[in-house]
């Protein structure tokens, strides 16, 4: 039996450290993909909270035989959708803005140097994305997920998944190519084709 | 974080080691580096879940009394009018009755020829009395 299966076994028994315990292998996770996605700790820490209380309702009906990574990525996925249904936009922390804000639009080396704004470009390149490419970028980049476990977790063709990251991936890199903060990236040796 | 990309899926459409891929997965978990959900998140959950689970609780043990009520009304209303001898709704056996078609008479059938009878002959006589009239004028 698999360490999720014995946990949703106990679960099912009415053990709540069971539940604990699957709160602390998952919620780290969880919180990146929507803190990934929604762009908002609030918002994501709202939606870790809902997933789990989610998930502990229909722990019943869950298939304990595989991962439950995907499962719970699913619901935290659409929850984040609906949160972003809700907002319809995508921005940065507000002391975020006010830095940029306060730092005009000049950019010392040293903090080309550290990387940050490279870092920021590409960030706000993925938050211009639509929801359902910047999901699947987060999850294929920074969660790790396969396609078919994306195609899952989103509920729609491994083949959609595939031209979702494509055109994503053009979209950023036309953005990333275009941005002309971008001037010191050559050092990194990063070339953006 | 650790990439478990499936055999299966080798065709990605941006390769592994691409320029671009590096730069993106770099960059998200750089800016979520650090980045935890606050201490206190467990203890919303387990709030809302003992909160869920004591509203679903009454539920599972609460007796379905209503159910209960209908059930005796029912077969009271069946005992009353489906099995007693004397109800208006359905008689005993010694009480009901068989219907068989007859053949009914009705009273006109007996009066009407007689009536008719009558007529005809008073008919006549009238006819009679007028052709004697009329048949080479009055003959004192």
């Amino acid at each position: 039996m698999s360490d999720d299966a014995e946990l949703v076994s106990r679960i099912l028994d009415g053990d709540i450290k069971a539940f604990e315990a699957l709160y602390h292998k998952y919620k780290r996770q969880l919180y990146y993909t929507a803190l990934g996605i929604t762009g908002d700790s609030g918002a994501a820490e709202e939606i870790l909270q809902d997933s789990f209380v989610r998930a502990y309702a229909a722990m019943g009906r869950v298939d304990a035989s595989v991962s439950l990574a995907p499962w719970l990525y699913r619901i935290a996925v659409n929850l984040s959708y609906n949160w972003t249904n809700r907002h319809r936009h995508w921005s940065l922390d507000i002391d975020k803005w006010v830095e940029r804000l306060l730092a005009g639009p000049a950019v010392s080396p040293e903090h080309a140097a550290e990387g940050s704004e490279l870092r920021d470009v590409v960030q706000e390149a993925v938050a211009s994305l639509g929801f359902k490419q910047r999901a699947v970028v987060i999850l294929f980049y920074l969660q790790g997920f396969s396609l078919s476990e994306i195609a899952y977790i989103l509920d729609c063709p491994v083949g959609t998944v595939k031209s979702r990251l494509h055109y994503a991936c053009k979209a950023l890199r036309q953005k990333l190519s275009g941005d002309t903060r971008l001037a010191g990236e050559v050092a990194y040796g990063t070339s953006l084709r | 974080m650790v990439r478990h990309c499936a055999e299966a899926d080798n065709a990605c459409p941006v390769r592994e080691e691409d320029d671009l891929g590096q730069l993106i997965r770099w960059s998200l978990e750089d800016s979520l580096d650090g980045a935890e959900p606050s201490a206190d998140a467990w203890p919303k959950i387990l709030e809302r879940v003992n909160r869920v689970t004591a509203r679903a609780a009454p539920r599972r043990v609460a007796f379905p009394l209503a159910s209960l009520v209908q059930a005796v009304v029912i077969s009271v209303l069946l005992l009353a009018f489906g099995l007693g001898d004397h109800n208006v709704v359905m008689p005993g056996r010694q009480y009901r009755t068989t219907s068989t078609p007859t053949v009914r008479r009705a009273r006109v059938s007996e009066e009407f020829p007689e009536d008719l009878l009558r007529g005809y002959v008073l008919r006549q006589m009238e006819k009679a009395s007028l052709s004697r009239n009329h048949r080479g004028g009055h003959i004192p």
